[in-house]
């Protein structure tokens, strides 16, 4: 369970021994599924303005994390469960201040009125007029990237309809219950479905790179 | 041909929280595996984003460091600042006080609140008093009309 203020002796702020002891635990495969998770919630953010990478997300959660902005209680919840916890909130705050601070996207896209949670961010956010001019560019860059990406992503899957429909759904903002009822399948069809997409969109994304200097 | 759909950017952002989900539930092994198969170096991958969790954990022991040299700072130039304005004897200090009651008797009712009786008003109580006073800009008030 991850919370913002701590609840019970349990769910208590993790000091920096705890925290440190769990990065060296975590095992090479944990942490290219943490890459994949922070480097998919970095494109979301390019969505609203952010020129950030997979690094400068998880880094910005271990802060969160120490700085007790986050409680976590590794009974319950795993290390890489908590970053990415962290990592979900930072980028939900990001999209709730950049639609607060007028940020807008490109005239050809339409803007999601969406608001997510309120919780602090250790990032400081950045809507496009105050992006320096290289994460401007950056930031440009990555906002027509990722519609052209999920398009191309749509786009390879022209033989597979059932990988299309599923797309579909998400794309009119169906949930996976709501999917698996609309075409008639199970849940593990459903999601054997989703992870070929999600396959796919690991193989569209960039090596790790450093967008911020 | 088929026509190629349009994608908004409210859709693609729907599309990429279905991706997120399916990270989030999906099983590392065959997540590290499609990395992999993508042409990632998962041994790259994983030790740039430990790099980027330790330089999390450095991050937050500089901040830290940073907010103890600040506070310190600052408590240095309280004490530096109130030794400035209250110095003198206990005496003195007191008299100060009861200057700037006696000239702001709107505070004086605020302090009878909180004090009752201010001639039971112990020294700690007084330079406690004089600083909150310091607080409100009262004490320049009373040093301007003095001046």
């Amino acid at each position: 369970m991850l919370t913002d203020k701590p609840q019970s002796k349990s769910e208590k702020v993790a000091t920096v021994d705890e925290i440190s002891e769990a990065i060296e635990k975590l095992l090479p495969e944990e942490w290219g599924k943490l890459y994949a998770y922070a480097k998919n919630r970095a494109r979301m953010m390019a969505l609203y303005g952010a020129a950030l990478d997979a690094g400068d997300l998880v880094q910005s959660a271990i802060i969160g994390l120490l700085e007790q902005r986050r409680t976590w209680n590794p009974k319950k919840v795993t290390f890489i469960g908590v970053l990415m916890g962290a990592i979900r909130s930072i980028a939900s705050n990001h999209k709730d201040k950049s639609l607060k601070s007028g940020y807008s996207v490109p005239e050809s896209q339409l803007v999601s009125g969406d608001e997510d949670d309120e919780s602090e961010t250790p990032i400081e956010l950045h809507p496009d007029s105050r992006l320096n001019p290289e994460q401007q560019m950056v930031s440009a860059e990555d906002e027509k990237d990722i519609t052209r990406l999920v398009g191309e992503l749509y786009d390879f899957f022209e033989g597979d309809a059932e990988a299309r429909l599923v797309m579909d759904g998400w794309s009119e903002g169906l949930s996976g219950t709501e999917i698996i009822e609309a075409l008639e399948i199970d849940r593990k069809g459903y999601e054997t479905i989703a992870k070929r997409v999600r396959r796919k969109s690991t193989a569209r994304w960039p090596k790790v790179t450093s967008h911020v200097s | 041909m088929s026509v190629k759909k349009r994608w908004t950017h409210e859709e693609a952002e729907r599309v990429l929280e279905h991706l997120a989900d399916s990270i989030e539930t999906g099983d590392a092994a065959e997540i590290a595996a499609d990395l992999k198969d993508s042409g990632h170096d998962l041994n790259d991958v994983a030790s740039r984003m430990k790099a980027a969790a330790l330089a999390g954990v450095k991050g937050f022991q500089q901040q830290r460091l940073h907010r103890a040299r600040q506070r310190y700072k600052e408590s240095s130039s309280k004490l530096e600042s109130r030794t400035r304005n209250f110095g003198g004897s206990h005496e003195e200090r007191r008299q100060r006080f009861f200057s700037v009651v006696e000239a702001r008797p709107e505070l004086k009712s605020a302090l009878t609140m909180q004090h009752r009786d201010l001639n039971e008003l112990t020294d700690t109580d007084i330079d406690s008093a004089l600083e909150e006073l310091e607080i409100l800009g009262a004490l320049e008030d009373l040093d301007d009309s003095q001046s």
